[in-house]
């Protein structure tokens, strides 16, 4: 049966972030104090004549991608060390074209293991977080949130060949770890392909496989369209608004029966056909899409 | 009485004997003639960090008869600052910091057999559990009980455990469980942490009688011959990876 692989460390799995970091991800996600400016700007050829204030979406992938960062190094990590369950890598693509996107010592590097990665975050910040204190009551502590990926946007979207060095990075470390729980690649998009189409690059993808199953291809579409109602994990395209998101609905995987159940834990209630497409998705959303598309994966010697 | 215990134990496969994180009272066969002794065993829970030393200070305190008592809340809160002194003796860094924080968390099931007045043939016994590690009694060849968890299909849940930190620990009282009875000469107890316990159970879920299952896990001589015993039903799928403790307590 597929996708039932333990993750140990003799057999570790994979995750591939592939995050759009073209000039549309500066948009604010839901602006405040909207001001028209003096000067409007031409940025990426985009027409900028207002300005607000909030996070932008570059800002809100990064956020989320830390978090998840974080708490897989923490579920990675016991008193003797990082147990290296995983390799990761995070490619970005935009105007500086398609690169590993890690700062800091991880820079320049596809993939890095776990340990590796918490072992090197580009900085420690001090964040106030409020926890439930058990008892009915809210508190506030101070925790430390390491940083590893900063915000980044400008120029155009090279989808098409962000695809292909995902394929490319996965075609090398497959052979290597042939009976591993399959890569699961997370593409984070907010916009349409600037170099070709893009559904038979996520074909080509999630044709690449281990003895355990495919790559498992997860689009998260954040939609500038007026017209995009937010759905996540449908198991049809009806009710999408645009070409563009059919591709991605159509390249995505279908979720595994464990992810199901984590997206379940989320209140999700989904088919058996759902796919790994989240459209216009609040970081709520994207934060709980990466949760289902990494938690699902069966850590063994732990 | 005279009990003759015997510890056998496991980390998980793959791991290294420093990785195990079961914990057991005693730790070597043990045969003694005495009025009243205390056995426990405890299991910690994988993905907390430093839980295999927390599992091994509720074991100790708990033999010692310190928990159980009516200052127990004194005592737990106790080991908590015993268990932060000893994992933050040197500078960790920040994801253990995190980990230190939400703490370490461990079951816990404790045996306490005494003789009655009258002699030295009966008995009475009590225990106590928080968590998912199982007592058996097996008296005349029947099982006369398995507590806390007595149907293989409630395993798997996730069970409140004994928190090294005291926010982990607010509802802790709703789930210490109880309870007390009898022993005559000739009787068994076995303790096991889940894995090994949910074996058992499917086992006898499966129709075969306590008096042979007993019969197998005592036909099992010492260390040596119990990794033998597990890997062979690893190979058969009987047994879920994890770190195995079982104790074998016979009252002579």
């Amino acid at each position: 049966m597929a996708y039932t692989a333990e993750i140990s460390r003799a057999n570790p799995s994979c995750f591939l972030f592939l995050i759009d970091q073209s000039g549309s991800m500066q948009d604010v996600v839901d602006p405040a104090n909207i001001q028209p400016m003096a000067h409007p700007l031409v940025v990426d050829g985009r027409n900028y004549t207002h300005t607000a204030q909030g996070r932008t979406k570059a800002q809100g992938v990064c956020e989320a991608i830390n978090r998840l960062l974080y708490d897989i190094v923490l579920r990675c990590s016991k008193e003797t060390g990082i147990y290296d369950y995983f390799e990761i890598g995070v490619v970005g693509y935009g105007g500086a074209g398609v690169r590993p996107a890690f700062g800091g010592v991880l820079a320049s590097r596809d993939l890095v293991t776990i340990s590796e990665i918490g072992n090197n975050p580009i900085r420690i910040e001090q964040r106030k977080k409020k926890e439930d204190d058990g008892a009915g009551g809210i508190f506030e502590r101070t925790v430390k949130f390491p940083v590893w990926l900063d915000p980044t946007a400008s120029g155009g979207t090279p989808m098409c060949e962000a695809l292909a060095r995902a394929r490319s990075i996965l075609s090398g470390w497959l052979p290597q770890h042939p009976n591993c729980f399959p890569p699961v690649v997370i593409h984070i998009s907010d916009g349409e392909s600037t170099d070709g189409e893009p559904l038979e690059a996520m074909r080509s993808l999630t044709s690449l496989s281990s003895n355990d199953g495919n790559v498992l291809l997860f689009n998260l579409h954040i939609s500038g369209n007026p017209n995009a109602k937010p759905i996540s994990f449908p198991d049809s395209p009806v009710g999408l608004p645009d070409q563009y998101a059919r591709t991605m609905f159509e390249g995505a995987s279908m979720l595994t029966s464990l992810m199901r159940t984590i997206a379940q834990q989320h209140g999700f209630n989904l088919s058996d056909g759902a796919k790994g497409f989240v459209l216009n998705a609040d970081m709520v959303l994207v934060v709980q899409a990466l949760d289902i598309g990494t938690r699902a994966a069966n850590m063994a010697d732990r | 009485m005279r009990v003759i215990v015997q510890p056998l134990w496991l980390p998980k496969l793959g791991n290294r004997p420093e990785q195990y994180e079961d914990a057991c009272w005693p730790r070597r066969r043990l045969c003694r003639e005495a009025q009243l002794c205390r056995f426990a065993i405890a299991d910690g829970a994988t993905e907390s960090a430093f839980s295999g030393l927390w599992a091994r200070m509720l074991v100790r305190a708990f033999v010692r008869g310190k928990l159980g008592a009516p200052d127990e809340t004194l005592v737990l809160a106790r080991l908590q600052r015993e268990w932060l002194r000893q994992v933050t003796r040197t500078e960790l860094p920040w994801y253990l910091e995190e980990k230190v924080y939400r703490g370490a968390f461990s079951s816990l099931t404790g045996l306490t057999l005494a003789c009655d007045a009258s002699g030295l043939t009966e008995g009475v016994w009590s225990a106590t559990a928080v968590g998912d590690s199982c007592l058996f009694q097996i008296s005349d060849g029947r099982l006369a009980l398995a507590w806390p968890i007595d149907r293989s299909d409630l395993f798997g849940s996730r069970p409140v455990l004994v928190a090294s930190v005291s926010i982990g620990n607010v509802k802790l009282g709703e789930h210490v469980k109880s309870i007390s009875g009898n022993w005559r000469t000739g009787d068994e107890f076995y303790l096991m942490t889940d894995a090994i316990g949910s074996w058992f159970i499917r086992e006898v879920e499966g129709g075969r009688a306590a008096a042979d299952l007993a019969r197998e896990v005592d036909s099992i001589g010492g260390q040596a011959s119990f990794e033998k015993w597990v890997a062979g039903l690893h190979e058969s799928r009987k047994l879920r990876n994890d770190d195995i403790t079982l104790l074998r307590i016979r009252v002579d």
